[in-house]
């Protein structure tokens, strides 16, 4: 007894550090943040108050709904591709592969700078871009396709080539956790491959699945220097204003304001996600006996 | 079927990068085929730039800044966790995966708005503090399994057989757990290089390669971006790489050592 | 007995690459029996069952249930289910979801479901627990909700991978004497990988003793144990006294050994073997004689004199340890009423029955 608690003071001491840290830098001005969006800023100075009048004025605005959808759609759009995409890819290497030199290949491309990413795809899908001038070299077009770069399709396309990695990562840890041993009873019970992956891996990965979703969805939305760069005029997103806020116009608070409710705005995404999996019948769990 | 896809999954993930590559060594600024001619005339520029060579060694010291500071804040962090039990290591655990669950805008803005209040000036300072904070949950997610695995009787045995904590843990637990330490540190370099969008809010009036890249692909599209992109690629992966093949090498020797000890 | 073979494995071999861990095995198992695959880690028992349940092709040779090949067949096409070492009873289940798993599959009308389901938990005395969640579970527990699970597909066999392993001592014996009475009430035939020769002692009809990917053995456990044909099979089922020399004379029907000084006459079993020849004999404990050599006359056959060495007293029996100028050998009696016993360094003579020793020339 007298052991474990000493332990486990050590463990708070070891802790405290990182603590501090995340306390001063991450929680600390969470809050400043919130506190901040009931401010007033004039002349580029913030006012303490207390107003819900950054809020109001975020919502009253019919441009906020716009751009917020646009926001959740290209999340919603990434996220399911990126899983959609990967979760393939991810059985292959965790059932159908001993080594991990294709997955170390894979997580590698992880590291090829976010916006060397977005500046390729602007080469290749541009007018003058890679896509456009062969298409037009093969006689299949007669004027460049404008619709390829900004567009939605150009940031969707780009997000996912920018979350695939890491949505297979989180996809691959949560496989290893459905051992062969499950996949084998559930054989030699009578189960085909598709109804393995169906009442099994997938209802045991549930979390992992969830979980790389809603990553990948939050990370998506919250982007905004890939709608600015590749979205075009129609692909502006609340993450573009909010950073504006804080970079050119400088209404912090109301930027601050924005922040929250698209943060509201990816928890609801997030309820509604695992109540439509609940509906779904695929959220583990339940009893299918009475 | 299944690894035919998987090939072309690979394939798509290195296509864009591929391109990239292959025309920052183009003769002419040219970014279509076809391709009329091998040059290196575009490093060539690059390499004379000085705001392009200026926010290459500031990326690299923020870099290595913050690699340092995370290992140091992650290692005890997670050396702390595999001590803690229920509520407390849950708790502690979700806070120290809080920030990369929240979009980089949302952190970026935040921390602005902190270090405003604060009265601390916009530096390569404030972008370390921010690529800490951004780092230590990959890190402490990285370490965290294989501390985990690690039995913590192993160091409780080495402390019955006389060893002082600190040796405990210079003896026993180090040399278990330092391959992982070292390759979570060259994870935290690699992402620390590459991060852009908080960065964009809390960096001042030096620039990281990041940043250059930015303002470059801002103005016209000219092809010297390339060299600069291909060169900031070629860092990050082969940091990666070589942290890779380290914790890689140092596993095997691990490996065979013990297996001509058991044979001896 | 000719019970018609449920299973039948003809010419079966099995390679990893270059590794062959499987040699051309023919084996026939009969309906109803409790057949082991006994032997040690690696010796190719878990690949044999694998091999049956489906879930590694055969590299060559044929598997055949009730007359059928099913070599080319998925493991949920076979008519089999496996119990196996962890159990992998699928955690987003609870008990009740995962006996009826297979049913499921098979689109059994739900009561029909139910019923089988209760009726397989009150075999496996777990009637209460259909809505507790695996990780509920003791070890035992889990073991028992493993073989519902298998047995309620009324397969045609039950394969079990070392299903004790993970249970601690006491329940291992506890559940071996379940095993028994639930294959008692179903009738089903069993096969069971083990590495411990108790088990396999206690539980099967027939053994198969395996040993490098190849069949060492096969019989019931007492003529394993009275009759075994290699060393191996005299080492690995039970202790047994070694003792090695030459063939010194064959008459008609006993053999002639030179061991040490002495000669050991044991019946020649139809083994061939010529004069020179190096063979070994195996003596069980139980099988020696010991007595005080104090006023015994010198005799150089079927006996060996020593020294008590070390005595282990082990409740209704006793163990000794007697040096020997040839081997120290092991002795084993049940303790006697009055509690008298050999003390260490007493001289004693060890002597056997000719019949008590087996000829082994491999």
């Amino acid at each position: 007894m007298l052991k474990s608690s000493r332990r486990e003071a050590m463990g708070l001491a070891l802790a405290t550090p990182s603590f501090l840290f995340l306390l001063i830098f991450f929680i600390v001005p969470t809050l400043l943040l919130f506190v901040c969006s009931f401010w007033l800023a004039q002349s580029f100075r913030l006012i303490p108050a207390f107003t819900f009048d950054n809020y109001t004025r975020a919502l009253s605005a019919g441009g906020f709904y716009a751009l917020t959808w646009n926001a959740l759609k290209n999340g919603l759009c990434t996220a399911v591709l990126t899983v959609g995409l990967s979760f393939p890819a991810a059985y292959f290497i965790v059932y159908r592969t001993r080594g991990n030199l294709l997955f170390y290949l894979i997580l590698v491309s992880w590291f090829s700078s976010y916006l060397v990413r977005i500046y390729a795809w602007r080469v290749i899908l541009g007018s003058n871009g890679l896509i456009n001038t062969t298409l037009m070299q093969l006689g299949l077009i007669s004027e460049p396709l404008e619709v390829l770069l900004f567009s939605p399709f150009a940031t969707i396309l780009t997000l996912t080539h920018i979350m695939l990695p890491f949505g297979l990562l989180l996809l691959v840890s949560a496989l290893r956790d459905v051992k062969t041993d499950y996949i084998e009873a559930a054989r030699d019970l009578g189960a085909s491959q598709i109804e393995v992956l169906t009442k099994v891996i997938l209802p045991m990965c549930y979390k992992g699945v969830v979980g790389a979703f809603m990553f990948t969805f939050v990370i998506s939305a919250g982007d905004f220097v890939t709608p600015q760069l590749l979205g075009g005029r129609d692909g502006m997103t609340t993450g573009i204003l909010i950073a504006n806020q804080f970079r050119t116009a400088g209404n912090w608070p109301f930027g601050a304001a924005m922040a929250f409710l698209m943060l509201a705005a990816f928890l609801i995404v997030y309820l509604a996600f695992v109540r439509l999996l609940d509906l779904l019948r695929l959220a583990p769990g339940r009893r299918f006996h009475d | 079927m299944l690894r035919f896809y998987v090939w072309l999954y690979v394939a798509f993930l290195y296509a864009p990068i591929a391109v990239i590559t292959l025309f920052s060594f183009h003769s002419s600024p040219s970014l279509t085929f076809p391709f009329e001619g091998v040059s290196l005339r575009w490093y060539e520029k690059i390499f004379s730039d000085t705001t392009f060579m200026t926010s290459l060694q500031n990326s690299l010291i923020v870099g290595a800044s913050t690699a340092l500071v995370t290992t140091v804040l992650g290692s005890l962090t997670a050396l702390g966790l595999a001590r803690l039990k229920g509520r407390i290591q849950t708790f502690f655990g979700l806070l120290a995966f809080g920030p990369v669950a929240l979009p980089g805008l949302f952190l970026g803005i935040a921390l602005v708005m902190l270090f405003s209040q604060m009265g601390l000036q916009r530096s390569l300072l404030t972008v370390t503090i921010a690529h800490v904070l951004f780092t230590l949950p990959f890190f402490i997610e990285a370490v965290r399994s294989r501390i985990e695995y690690f039995d913590l009787s192993l160091e409780e045995a080495a402390r019955d057989l006389g060893a002082t904590p600190m040796q405990a843990f210079r003896l026993v637990t180090l040399p278990i757990i330092g391959p992982t330490i070292g390759g979570a540190a060259i994870l935290s370099f690699a992402l620390s290089f590459d991060e852009f969008i908080i960065t964009v809010f809390v960096s001042g009036n030096d620039t990281t390669l990041p940043l250059t890249i930015w303002s470059m692909m801002r103005r016209a599209v000219s092809p010297d971006i390339n060299a600069a992109s291909v060169i900031s690629l070629g860092l990050s992966i082969g940091v990666i790489l070589i942290g890779g093949l380290l914790v890689w090498y140092q596993r095997r020797t691990a490996l065979n050592a013990r297996a001509r000890d058991t044979q001896a | 007995m000719s019970l018609p073979n449920i299973v039948e494995l003809y010419g079966v071999t099995k390679a990893f690459g270059a590794l062959t861990v499987l040699h051309d095995i023919d084996l026939s198992i009969q309906q109803g029996e409790i057949l082991t695959l006994l032997g040690p880690s690696g010796c190719g028992k878990t690949t044999l069952m694998r091999l049956i349940a489906g879930f590694e092709p055969t590299t060559h040779g044929r598997v055949i249930i009730e007359g059928v090949d099913v070599s080319n067949l998925s493991p949920d096409q076979r008519p089999v289910n496996m119990v196996f070492q962890r159990y992998a009873l699928f955690p987003h289940l609870d008990v009740f979801d995962n006996v009826a798993f297979g049913l499921r599959l098979k689109k059994w009308p739900k009561d029909r479901i139910r019923e089988a389901v209760q009726h397989m938990l009150h075999l496996v005395q777990l009637g209460e627990y259909g809505s507790r969640w695996i990780h509920e579970l003791s070890g035992g527990q889990a073991q028992r909700v493993a073989l519902a699970r298998a047995l309620v597909n009324a397969p045609k066999v039950l394969l079990l991978d070392e299903p004790l392993a993970a249970l601690d001592l006491k329940i291992r014996h506890h559940m071996l004497a379940e095993l028994k009475r639930i294959h008692r009430e179903t009738g089903t035939t069993f096969i069971y990988v083990t590495h411990d020769q108790d088990e396999a002692t206690i539980l099967s009809d027939r053994i198969v003793l395996m040993n490098r990917g190849r069949i060492e053995q096969i019989g019931t456990p007492e003529e394993m144990y009275a009759h075994p044909r290699s060393l191996f099979c005299a080492r690995f089922l039970g202790e047994t006294n070694i003792l090695s020399g030459a063939v010194s004379a064959c008459d008609s029907d006993l053999t002639h050994v030179a061991v040490g000084r002495g000669t050991v006459k044991v019946p020649a079993n139809g083994s061939a073997v010529s004069v020179g020849q190096n063979v070994s004999l195996a003596i069980r404990p139980e099988a020696l004689q010991v007595r005080r050599r104090q006023g015994l006359g010198e005799t150089t056959e079927n006996a060996l004199d020593g020294v008590v060495e070390d005595v282990v007293f082990m409740g209704s029996r006793v163990v000794y340890s007697i040096r020997t100028p040839v081997e120290t050998l092991k002795f084993q009696e049940t303790r006697s009423v009055d509690g008298s016993m050999l003390a260490p360094g007493e001289e004693v003579r060890a002597s056997w029955r000719p019949d008590a020793a087996v000829l082994l020339t491999q």
